[in-house]
């Protein structure tokens, strides 16, 4: 079986690695209303004091920068140089890094699902330049890894008889009314209904987690094709800011899924050619 | 025969070649072991319950606990009281008590939150991050005291889990 071209792994790699940066900056700043106003303006009239945290994770200025040095990351989408892509890389999983740990970030799931995703990038980045199936099969399975770890701590925080039998997330839905659909939903429904609905969307959103912990076992066009529109289905009982968290994911999804399909395209055409020689 | 992605990457892993591959699945494997055991283990409960609640001491720990994945767990709710809540019965009337439930960390309403005028106050605010799991409940106090616009957050010892 022949290798594809040079080339043509290559050009593999780097849209990959494009689908990743992409959807990271689209989860980072879906918010970006919401955040900038807060750590731009919050931050600086009513600044929280609490010790538990040390002075540089207090810094408004830590948390401003942090959260605008992924700017740094637009460059790949204009170069094809390793070195732009490393640098992507690292910018995205240091921010994240930093709003993990700072006191008045620490309290949003984005920055852990981003730094993990940008872990991820790390490593491809810094080996953008092998040709070795090796490397792609190591990708693909990394990728599902970080999405099982994601859901693997979302499913086991939520094995109680309160989320269960959907009274959690009810009550959630009933106090934070937040999106389109969920105020279509409390207009139109009376609250009894509203929580029966809900023992029925919390069983059906914890086995789904539960099935998405063991993603590095299942096939990965079957993760990705149930998984990425549950991900998305999200939004319709929290409101669009759950993309922040999610969309990561779904671009690191999208990009193994990008690195396989090409893979089969390869050997394909490399088989056709020895088929049909010109 | 289906292989699963993670069979055919561990089959052909080696360790002078991938290190950090390697590296990468231990770490992996490492957080999955806590993660499991985390139904069944209440110092890992009791741990993370901490680390929802901004007192996992030291702070090197707390740290590294947050890169645990831990996507909107447990049964959280926020109380926010004028008053201590031992003194509640004895002042009912001059300490509304609010009671939120919260996904994620308990205290992300007073954080996240752009309008943190409203956490401005003469008197101390009192509130109290609850948590429930699988049967048990913690509690840890925090109290807010204003001074000008700058907020100060005293959070105390997150109490002993108690059966529900």
């Amino acid at each position: 079986m022949s290798l594809p071209s040079a080339d043509a792994f290559a050009e593999r790699v780097v849209v990959a690695a494009r689908i990743v940066v992409a959807m990271w900056l689209v989860g980072w700043t879906c918010k970006c209303v919401v955040l900038l106003e807060y750590f731009f303006k919050t931050l600086v009239s009513h600044p929280m004091v609490h010790e538990f945290f040390p002075a540089v994770f207090r810094s408004a200025l830590v948390a401003q920068a942090a959260y605008v040095l992924p700017v740094l990351a637009l460059p790949v989408f204009f170069s094809r140089r390793q070195a732009w892509f490393c640098v992507a890389a690292v910018v995205m999983a240091v921010s994240s890094a930093l709003l993990l740990m700072h006191q008045d970030s620490a309290s949003d799931a984005t920055f852990e699902t981003s730094f993990w995703v940008g872990a991820w990038l790390v490593w491809f980045s810094f080996s953008m330049r092998r040709r070795d199936q090796e490397f792609l099969t190591h990708a693909r399975s990394l990728a599902l890894c970080v999405v099982a770890i994601q859901f693997c701590g979302a499913f086991v925080g939520k094995c109680t008889p309160e989320y269960w039998s959907g009274q959690v997330l009810a009550d959630m839905f009933m106090e934070q009314k937040q999106g389109l659909f969920a105020s279509w939903i409390g207009s139109h429904f009376d609250q009894a209904t509203i929580r029966i609905s809900f023992q029925w969307i919390s069983k059906f959103l914890i086995v789904g987690e539960g099935v998405f912990a063991l993603a590095p076992l299942l096939p990965y066009r079957l993760v990705c094709c149930v998984g990425i529109p549950f991900m998305l289905s999200f939004a319709l009982f929290r409101s669009w800011m759950i993309y922040s968290v999610l969309m990561c994911l779904i671009g690191l999804l999208i990009a193994g899924w990008w690195l396989m399909a090409k893979a089969v395209a390869d050997i394909s055409s490399a088989s056709s050619s020895r088929k049909y020689p010109m | 025969m289906f292989i699963s992605p993670l069979v055919q990457s561990l089959r052909v892993l080696r360790w002078r070649k991938d290190p950090v591959v390697c590296v990468a699945y231990a770490v992996f494997l490492a957080i999955f072991i806590f993660l499991a055991c985390l139904p069944f283990s209440v110092a890992a409960q009791t741990m993370q319950v901490r680390k929802f609640h901004f007192a996992l001491h030291p702070f090197g720990s707390w740290a590294v606990g947050q890169f645990i994945p831990s996507m909107y767990n447990f049964h959280n709710r926020l109380v926010v009281s004028y008053a201590p809540l031992h003194e509640l019965d004895a002042a009912q009337e001059q300490a509304p008590r609010r009671i939120t439930t919260v996904n994620h960390y308990s205290f992300h309403p007073i954080y996240f939150d752009r309008d943190r005028q409203r956490l401005i106050s003469d008197q101390p605010l009192h509130l109290y991050a609850l948590t429930n799991y699988r049967g048990r409940e913690w509690m840890t106090p925090c109290v807010l005291i204003s001074q000008g616009n700058v907020i100060h957050m005293q959070i105390g010892a997150t109490d002993e889990p108690a059966q529900r």
